[in-house]
């Protein structure tokens, strides 16, 4: 499993930067799905 | 697939407009979700850059930061104290990030205890300075040139060894850790010295 995810790192280091905005963008949206989510509930 | 198609049909409330909520309460949940959120992120970040957060793992007698506490890093006539995420967790945010997501890997292997007790540590040690050496090589030593800026040391107060290698280490290639290796944590030849001992510690337990 390590030498895995060694391999995978490695692999994956010369687009970091882009993984790292995806992974930011993911995570932002996904917030931003999150709390329309409940809003929703609120409102039903 | 019938859950998927429930699991959207659930989903899909997010996109109808409100009637309940005004558009300034809307964008002020979002503001304040979005300063928590900022604020919480680097809240996170920070507890995971202490150097009790990183002794939880790498303190062992002997070992990576047992050594720091021994270094001139630790303790100096300047009261300069670069702690563990200074030298070893980049500053600038995406390169920062893409350490954190790294350290995945390291968790993993701290929750596997591959590295919780003194032998154990002993024999990834080599492993994981030669990562961090490799590591600090690929990006020309920017954790130590954060602190030590080469252009801008006065060379006269220097050694003169010192004096040679640092005015000729940019036509030579060289990086900081290129000749700084063991200078706050173990040298792959005192390493190498505690191996041997441990080595003869089992060997004398086992017989």
């Amino acid at each position: 499993m390590l030498d895995l995810m060694d391999w995978l790192f490695a692999l994956l280091e010369p687009i970091s930067g882009a993984l790292v905005f995806v992974a930011m963008a993911v995570c932002l949206f996904g917030l931003s799905f999150a709390i329309s989510f409940l809003i929703a509930k609120f409102e039903s | 697939m019938k859950w998927l198609q429930r699991l959207f049909a659930k989903l899909k409330i997010v996109f109808i407009k409100s009637k309940k909520f005004s558009i300034f309460a809307l964008i002020s949940i979002g503001v304040f979700t979005g300063v928590l959120g900022v604020v919480g992120f680097e809240v996170g970040m920070g507890l995971t850059n202490t150097e009790e957060f990183c002794a939880g793992c790498h303190l062992q007698p002997g070992a990576t930061a047992d050594t720091y506490y021994e270094s001139t890093h630790y303790k100096n006539k300047t009261g300069v104290r670069p702690i563990c995420a200074d030298c070893h967790v980049p500053v600038e945010f995406g390169n920062k990030m893409w350490r954190k997501i790294i350290a995945s890997r390291e968790l993993w292997s701290h929750f596997l205890g591959n590295i919780d007790s003194t032998e154990k540590y002993l024999l990834n040690v080599s492993h994981m300075r030669d990562k961090e050496i490799a590591r600090m090589k690929a990006n020309d030593s920017q954790e130590c040139r954060n602190c030590h800026e080469v252009d801008k040391m006065d060379l006269k107060l220097q050694t003169a060894k010192a004096q040679e290698f640092h005015s000729t280490m940019k036509k030579n290639n060289k990086t900081c850790i290129d000749c700084h290796q063991g200078l706050v944590h173990l040298s792959p030849k005192v390493e190498q010295q505690l191996k041997n001992e441990a080595d003869m510690t089992t060997s004398n337990a086992s017989h």
